[in-house]
């Protein structure tokens, strides 16, 4: 009975419904299922059902668990990263300076261009030739130049560093707009009793920051997880396998070596490891409200 | 002048300097662009000396600039249309209808958005090649159509902070669900449908490895892959490869510019609170 | 009410994206206003730009053929792209084959047997059977190429070195020479971090017995074994004292190359496809070439039978296709391709000439008496890429030479067992 009641809405949902089942959901099924096969990509004709080989195999490639190791190191440091940087910068850029606007914008912007091209525009800056920006920038300073993407440790901080760059200004945007709904009061009540600047920053500020927050992090993690085009094109996944992340690695385990089966438990695996931090963060920004 | 007014001018010159620093990167590239080998790397921030369009000559004739151009146009208005209906759409009934069910619906939706493109290529492109939808523009269409659940995501949120009492008035004026939705609710949806075109029309218009995987005419290149095309034919050429850079990142720039306002205001506004 | 405006929201949806489609695919009529020409669709390794000559040469001949060259940049791109129509149902007709697809066009039935092709008697064994398999020719390879050391005159001379190094031992000390004048011994881009090892063992090993490999593909010989000794001697002579710096693993091609013509770098691995790029960037450098020298002086070029062209299947279009294989192994193909790539000729009987710093290989490489690693391993993408990780990682000091072979047998063993 009810249900016949949401005849007509069920309609609106049917075109997303059907594209999403189709186009995303169905594939998913028969990545798992592929999961469970050894399908070598060629044909379907000699597919066999292998139960769990593919993920113990997983578990011990050496190099996707690297990766994953890259993976979460990535996905860690970046949102601490941008979290620490673009709330201070989102307190400046609430202040009611004339060129406010200006400044949204270009701290903006990066964000904007496909990370292919950003990642391949910092291969430059980063190059170890004479036109590489940042070296010849050190080297002026007096110090030695430095391997951006030649050293192993260094190639990971330069893949964060420039994710940063790129992504700081958006989510300080984020925080802006949450910052526009802080009462005044609040802050004069703090002023009254005496607090300085910075306790008005930690004390009422970064609290009233929470929902934000919440949202800010659990969208930078979620991206970094799935991260793909930046440090693809800024090392290639290398030196070595340094920075190589999930993402190519499911590629590489797929297209190149053939091992399909492994690729899909791969990703799978990685799935399941997305959707388990989503939920958590999703119990804890609940909790906070 | 009062201390408190030099402090607030240093402020703004400081964020101001700030600002060139971010942005230091882009002007590298274009200033480059116009350099010759040498002159690069004798003074990789100096203008040029003497200015050519040579390379960009080049690169523009290389890439088919506007095929590609066009190509990626047609691909992302179709799509984020797409998207904004359907999401919407489906946004509506989950958000404001009372039943059970929707709960599940949502967050069947969202299964989706933890799914890394690289987990469902393979299967993708084998449905594709099933449906002959491959090398296809219509192919690639639908398969971006199935980013809606993301939006359908915003949309449900902005529901929550939209009051109910223009939509219950619509409806004891007697308005069936289907002219409500569209000629009440979807006008009241515009800031969130703003940010929600400006942030899809940004990832599908970026998005490479898609049409890297579903086409492969290179009539039908979109204009990032004309960048990734770009790295293995110019490996030996790095000032076509700037150029072609560059190339790709005006409409990109363009585009900003316009709705720039609009995308920090559509921020701002709290539209993406969740 | 309700069901008439969403069908026609559908309705509307389709026919904008129909519309949308209209100049997609595979439309190569609409730009000739419409002109009825016969298409023939290559997957192209080279360029359009490339590929003009014998495109133009081909539609010449053949009037009512068109030759749609569609370019994917080599090599990691364009295998992937391959595997991607060797799996599908859409072939372009025509493709360029290369070594490390073999297996797969074997697997997926992908090619036409060329071997009844009369040019193919005119062909090395080791160019038919770089781009064949059991005896079936899959690839017309017209060409070969080889890669060498290139080294700059002017440093050389600047480090007293009066002779090229026919030694491996001459080699490491000319590299040490140079470093005293403190100028880079070496430069390479990242992707070629192990090319100089790959290069050491076939002038030691391969040069002995160019089967030396075989074993690797049934098992029996482990990588280990047999690459211990060159890979030893790579890392004590050439890695540890830096001749080859880390700064290689940041390297582009582009870069390798600039260092090499502005001189901060004195040796750099190439082949012909390198001279452009010299003479585009410093027209007056002067440059040498040798082959890169076994332990005892033995020397076997890295080089192989060059990538090309076969015929699908499932080509739609296989009498254009056969017609452009027709006119390619033609006296005017031959000529027209010697023209494009100033490459060693595969033909026994073609004249052709080559720059005169690459004269001295002429006749090895004519002959097949080359030899690169991705012709000789199985599944020799994955191979070469976890090879060169592991050498990266060794030049980075993140594992030791032993780890390295190490890995590559694990990578082996994973293939083999697949």
């Amino acid at each position: 009975m009810k249900l016949k009641k949401e005849l007509p809405y069920l309609c609106f949902i049917l075109p997303a419904f059907l594209v999403y089942t189709v186009l995303m959901l169905y594939p998913m099924l028969q990545a798992v299922g592929l999961s469970f096969t050894d399908w070598k990509g060629v044909t379907f004709e000699n597919l066999h059902f292998v139960g769990l080989k593919n993920y113990l195999d997983v578990f011990s490639d050496k190099q996707i668990i690297i990766s994953i190791t890259n993976t979460v190191v990535y996905a860690i440091a970046v949102p601490i990263a941008v979290t620490i940087l673009a709330i201070p910068l989102s307190v400046a850029l609430n202040s009611k300076m004339k060129t406010s606007n200006i400044q949204r914008a270009a701290f903006f912007f990066p964000s904007v261009p496909s990370a292919l091209v950003l990642g391949f525009l910092w291969s430059y800056i980063m190059s170890p030739l004479d036109y590489g920006l940042l070296n010849r920038m050190v080297t002026g300073l007096g110090f030695d130049p430095v391997l951006w993407l030649a050293d192993p440790k260094m190639a990971m901080v330069s893949v964060i560093v420039v994710t940063v760059w790129s992504q700081l200004g958006w989510h300080a945007c984020i925080y802006l707009a949450q910052l526009q709904s802080v009462s005044e009061d609040l802050y004069e009540a703090a002023r009254i009793d005496g607090a300085n600047t910075l306790q008005l920053f930690f004390r009422i500020t970064v609290p009233q920051l929470k929902p934000a927050m919440v949202t800010s992090v659990m969208l930078l993690m979620i991206s970094s997880l799935k991260v793909f085009d930046l440090p693809f094109a800024l090392t290639g996944g290398g030196p070595g396998y340094a920075t190589t992340m999930i993402s190519q690695v499911i590629i590489q385990r797929g297209f190149v070596d053939k091992m399909y089966g492994r690729s899909m438990a791969a990703a799978i695996v990685f799935f399941l490891f997305v959707a388990f931090i989503t939920v958590i963060q999703q119990k804890a920004g609940a909790e906070k409200e | 002048m009062s201390a408190k007014k030099v402090r607030n001018i240093a402020g703004e010159i400081a964020m101001l300097a700030l600002c060139i620093v971010i942005l230091i990167p882009f002007y590298y590239l274009a200033v480059n662009t116009f350099k010759t080998p040498q002159e690069m790397s004798g003074s990789p921030l100096a203008l040029p000396r003497s200015v050519t369009f040579e390379n960009y000559a080049k690169a523009f004739e290389n890439m088919d600039f506007a095929r590609s151009f066009s190509n990626s146009l047609i691909i992302t208005v179709v799509s984020v249309t797409l998207i904004v209906l359907f999401g919407a759409m489906a946004a509506y009934p989950i958000a404001r209808r009372k039943h059970k069910m929707y709960k599940g619906l949502l967050a069947y939706f969202l299964l989706g958005y933890m799914v890394p493109a690289q987990t469902i290529m393979i299967p993708l492109y084998l449905l594709l090649q099933k449906m002959h939808l491959l090398n296809n523009i219509v192919g690639l269409i639908l398969v971006y159509s199935s980013w809606c659940n993301f939006a359908m995501f915003l949309y449900q949120g902005f529901f929550k902070g939209l009051p109910m009492d223009i939509e219950e008035a619509a409806m004891i004026d007697g308005c069936g669900p289907w002219k409500c939705f569209w000629l009440v609710v979807f006008p009241l949806l515009k800031p969130i449908t703003t940010t929600i075109i400006i942030f899809e029309v940004m990832w599908v218009w970026n998005d490479f490895l898609y049409p890297y995987l579903f086409l492969s005419s290179n009539k039908s290149f979109t204009l990032v892959m004309q960048v990734y095309k770009g790295v293995g034919q110019f490996s030996n050429d790095w000032s076509m490869m700037l150029s072609t850079m560059v190339l790709v990142l005006i409409p990109v720039v363009i585009f900003y510019l316009i709705m720039q306002k609009h995308i920090v205001a559509g921020i701002t506004s709290g539209a993406v609170k969740g | 009410m309700m069901k008439k405006g969403m069908v026609a929201l559908l309705c509307a949806g389709m026919v904008l994206s129909l519309a949308a489609c209209g100049g997609s695919g595979d439309d190569a009529k609409g730009e000739k206003g419409g002109s009825s020409k016969n298409t023939v669709t290559l997957l192209s390794w080279y360029t359009e730009e490339q590929m003009m000559p014998l495109k133009e040469g081909f539609e010449a001949a053949n009037s009512d053929l068109e030759l749609e060259v569609q370019f994917v940049p080599p090599t990691e791109q364009y295998i992937q792209k391959l595997t991607l129509l060797m799996n599908g149902n859409e072939p372009t007709d025509l493709f360029f084959m290369c070594p490390e697809v073999r297996e797969d066009v074997v697997a997926t039935d992908f090619a036409e047997d060329l071997s009844d092709m009369p040019i193919m008697e005119k062909l090395s064994d080791n160019a038919k059977r770089t781009l064949g398999a059991d005896g079936k020719v899959y690839g017309l390879s017209m060409d070969s190429w080889a890669s060498f050391m290139f080294y700059n005159k002017e440093i050389f001379e600047q480090a007293k070195i009066e002779k090229t190094p026919e030694t491996w031992d001459e080699l490491v000390e000319d590299m040490a020479k140079i470093k005293e004048l403190g100028i880079d011994p070496m430069t390479a881009q990242s992707e070629d971090a192990g090319r100089l090892l790959l290069g050491l063992f076939a002038s030691n090993e391969a040069s002995k017995d160019p089967n030396v490999e075989a074993a690797l593909a049934d098992g029996s010989k482990k990588f280990s074994e047999l690459y211990k000794e060159s890979m030893d001697a790579w890392y004590e002579d050439v890695i540890e004292p830096k001749y080859l710096g880390q700064s290689c693993l940041s390297l582009t091609n582009d870069q390798q190359i600039e260092m090499f013509v502005n001189g901060q770098a004195a040796m750099m691995i190439g082949g012909p496809w390198s001279l452009p790029d010299f003479e585009a960037k410093n027209p007056d450098l002067e440059f040498g070439t040798f082959g890169i020298p076994g332990f005892d002086g033995e020397v076997m070029l890295q080089g192989a039978a060059n990538v090309g062209i076969g015929i699908a299947k499932e080509a739609k279009n296989k009498e254009g296709a056969e017609k452009f294989m027709e006119y390619l192994s033609s006296e005017d193909g031959v000529q027209c391709w010697a023209g494009m790539f100033d490459n060693f000729m595969n033909a026994a009987d073609a004249e052709y000439t080559v720059a005169p710093c690459l004269e001295a290989f002429k006749t090895d490489v004519a002959e097949g008496r080359v030899y690169w690693q991705t012709v000789e391993w199985p599944s020799s993408s994955s191979i070469l890429e976890a090879y060169t990780s592991a050498c990266q990682s060794v030049i980075a000091g993140t594992s030791t030479p032993e780890e390295a072979l190490e890995a590559v047998d694990d990578k082996f063993e994973v293939i083999l067992s697949n």
